[in-house]
């Protein structure tokens, strides 16, 4: 009887301490990982890069395309970024120059 | 430190491409992404005109765009290395083409599909050698993005010989491009050694950046001819 009684007392006490534990510790949610491919990061017209700007800054192709070409500075003369023309990187510092984030471009010294 | 750097004298430039004959060579850049371009204007009015010939390869920005665009996307593709080289590490390179959207100079290159240099003839410099024993830079993948390295494999040269002090002077350890200008247009070496060739003529001469506007500080310095865009 004094056995039972013992093994019944440590049943409990270990099945308390296992709630216990689990309360001050909870399960860490494993992190998402999602591989980055050209596919999550595209140039492609209904990519990435092109929704972004498009929804997020309100922008049409217009305001983009078009005007690259009179800069002809570039190492890439003949870029194939559809009919509406190249991009001037011009109009991309307005918002990507330090500290504006992203920052793609440094502030000019 | 050593930070290298490259004067482009427009004024000595004629056009030849000699250069971009020597890098295509050297570094096996197909015609989908040539790694040095020649740009040609005109720059005056009649009867008062001069051409201006601008060769373009990378311009290792201090603050590299292409390498922040593919920080932010997660590859991390795009590394700086001590001397101020900029290069792309092709098996990291996703094929987004971020860097190329966003570099002022529309250096980097997605290279579609990898062809012969000269179709149908014999191969040239690296094609001749297996793909195994090429150095990283001439590992060509298609659907990654290729620049100019600066030659970082003749770099790498020249520190396992311990010679980083002969670069700019011993062809084993210069750019191709460079050693190639029948009219010395092209110079290469550290800037910040006070006493280098470059530093001096770079001084002399007032050679200037291109686009400064953007931040990048590229290290590629031109002396412009009169009228030139910079």
């Amino acid at each position: 009887m004094k056995k039972l009684l013992t093994l019944t007392l440590l049943g409990l006490s270990l099945a308390v301490g296992a709630a216990f534990a689990a309360d001050v510790a909870p399960k860490k949610a494993a992190p998402k990982t999602v591989k980055v491919t050209s596919k999550t990061k595209s140039m492609a017209e209904l990519g990435r890069w092109h929704t972004i700007h498009k929804t997020s800054q309100k922008l049409f192709c217009d305001d983009c395309h078009g005007g690259g070409e009179k800069d002809i500075l570039y190492l890439r003369t003949g870029e194939p970024q559809g009919s509406t023309g190249p991009v001037d990187r011009k109009g991309c510092i307005t918002c990507h120059q330090a500290p504006n984030e992203p920052t793609y471009y440094a502030a000019p010294k | 430190m050593t930070k290298l750097v490259r004067l482009i004298d427009q004024k000595r430039c004629m056009g030849c491409r000699a250069c971009i004959a020597a890098c295509a060579t050297e570094n096996h850049f197909t015609p989908d992404a040539p790694w040095n371009v020649m740009v040609e204007y005109e720059v005056g009015t009649y009867p008062k005109v001069k051409k201006v010939f601008n060769t373009m390869n990378c311009m290792h920005c201090e603050h590299p765009s292409c390498k922040m665009a593919c920080d932010r996307v997660g590859a991390k593709a795009i590394s700086k290395n001590a001397f101020g080289v900029v290069t792309i590490d092709y098996e990291k390179c996703i094929g987004c083409g971020y860097c190329a959207s966003v570099c002022p100079y529309g250096v980097p290159q997605l290279n579609k599909t990898i062809a012969q240099l000269s179709p149908g003839k014999e191969k040239l410099g690296a094609e001749n050698l297996d793909y195994a024993d090429r150095h990283p830079t001439h590992r060509k993948k298609s659907n990654t993005a290729e620049k100019c390295t600066f030659c970082t494999h003749k770099l790498e040269q020249a520190v396992a010989d311990g010679k980083v002090d002969r670069i700019g002077k011993d062809q084993a350890y210069t750019p191709s491009c460079d050693l190639v200008c029948p009219t010395q247009a092209r110079m290469f070496g550290d800037l910040d050694d006070p006493n280098s060739d470059i530093s001096k003529r770079i001084k002399e001469t007032g050679a200037k950046q291109l686009k400064t506007k953007f931040g990048n500080s590229p290290q590629v310095y031109y002396v412009l001819e009169e009228g030139a865009v910079s």
